[in-house]
């Protein structure tokens, strides 16, 4: 049974390679199954995840297939609009900064701040992401980044009782 | 006998301008679109209310002496002016409808687009007014693209066609198409579909104008989530021999 708390998940958002490639493959590393069930949880709640373009490029590495064109799942493009995003919103200093913080290459992080650039352009209310390196950017556009695991059933906390009668210590 | 409703303030929905050249008056108002205008602004603000889990109750109706004012009670005036500000945003277009709302705010915007251009309207609660319109486009385009947009098709038809529809992110908006798209799309109306459209865009990215080049529909399927798994075993076969999906991924951007 999956435990993901369907009342935490998002109506719309965008979703990492990371999330992607071990949603929909065969990995077992410590993320896979929640990236599934948080995947297949989306889709049984009628949920949007957005597939941007730059995410769809990365993950295509096998023979040509058509894209599926399927409810839940809807690819989105860097388009005409999304670029302005990322100029105005991300401009070239912060991936300068960045890329001297973090150590990634601005290559590296230009690929980022364009999947960031999408999930704004295309209205997610999040980024759903394994690592960190979305955050800083996601800030600049005020979209939250969050990790599967944020929408996994919280714990519950059940309450010490004493037993009445109990010796007590001491 | 019903009990006195000493909260009850008068909202007040008013057609205003000319028509013909005339005043707009009680003897020259198109009926029928006064009150779909209003059916639907009241439709969109109850559901507004509901989507806000706040009280609203409309009570009564009548119509002012000597004009085109529609006047309905209601009990909770302070959330009916914020809702009437909420509906005026959305139905400019300068707010995009929630979830749920949006087929209620494209009926209000064609409700609106039917009346006589010279025709404005106003909410009024109290001394609160609302101008209800809908976006207004300029003529001068800034950009053509060519786009792949997901919108829920409500309206297709006429001659020449045109095709309306609503797209989560876009809003609302009408293309034309040739004859034989216009007769495969009307197959797939109140339904998502995958639009490949021309559109043109104003300066602050409305699309004032679109032409359809071709179309997918969704999959009908029980088992999205299979359906990709099945993609991604053909499409992202190789990944199977990838041990670090990060450092490949890193590794694959840095070398570009």
């Amino acid at each position: 049974m999956s435990d993901i708390d369907r009342d935490l998940l998002p109506a719309r958002c965008l979703i990492d390679t990371g999330v992607l490639i071990r949603a929909l493959g065969q990995f077992e590393d410590e993320h896979a199954a929640t990236c599934q069930d948080f995947f297949d949880a989306m889709i049984e709640c009628k949920k949007q995840i957005l597939l941007a373009t730059p995410v769809i490029a990365e993950v295509l590495r096998g023979q040509p297939a058509p894209i599926p064109r399927t409810p839940s799942i809807i690819p989105v493009a860097f388009d005409s609009r999304a670029p302005e995003i990322l100029g105005i919103e991300i401009p070239v200093d912060v991936l300068r900064s960045e890329s001297q913080k973090t150590g990634h290459s601005r290559t590296y992080l230009k690929y980022d701040a364009m999947i960031v650039a999408c999930a704004k352009r295309w209205a997610a209310e999040c980024i759903v992401a394994l690592d960190g390196d979305h955050g800083v950017l996601a800030q600049h556009v005020q979209i939250p980044v969050r990790h599967p695991r944020d929408f996994l059933r919280r714990q519950v906390v059940i309450p010490f009782v004493k037993k009445s009668g109990a010796e007590q210590p001491g | 006998m019903p009990k006195p409703r000493p909260n009850a303030t008068p909202l007040s929905v008013e057609l205003q301008g000319e028509l013909g050249g005339e005043a707009l008056s009680p003897k020259n108002f198109d009926v029928v679109g006064a009150m779909n205008y209003v059916s639907a602004f009241l439709d969109l603000s109850a559901a507004l209310a509901e989507k806000h889990k706040e009280p609203l109750s409309f009570q009564g109706l009548s119509i002012e002496p000597g004009s085109v004012a529609f006047k309905i009670d209601v009990d909770q005036p302070t959330t009916a002016r914020r809702l009437a500000s909420e509906a005026g945003e959305m139905v400019g277009g300068r707010v995009l409808p929630p979830h749920g709302l949006r087929t209620r705010v494209a009926r209000v915007v064609d409700s609106l687009s039917k009346l006589a251009p010279g025709v404005t309207t106003v909410v009024k609660v109290g001394r609160h007014e609302t101008v209800i319109a809908p976006p207004r486009f300029d003529n001068q385009t800034r950009a053509v693209e060519e786009a792949e947009l997901r919108v829920r098709v409500y309206r297709v038809g006429g001659d020449p066609a045109r095709l309306a529809v609503i797209s989560e992110t876009d809003g609302a908006f009408t293309a034309s198409l040739s004859h034989e798209l216009a007769e495969e799309i009307a197959n797939h109306l109140y339904k998502d579909v995958d639009l490949l459209v021309i559109v043109e865009r104003t300066d602050d990215g409305r699309i004032a104008d679109a032409t359809v080049r071709h179309f997918h529909p969704l999959e009908e399927t029980r088992d999205e989530a299979a359906v990709w798994r099945q993609w991604f075993s053909v499409a992202g076969s190789h990944w199977d021999d990838i041990d670090n999906i990060e450092a490949e991924l890193e590794g694959e951007t840095i070398n570009r």
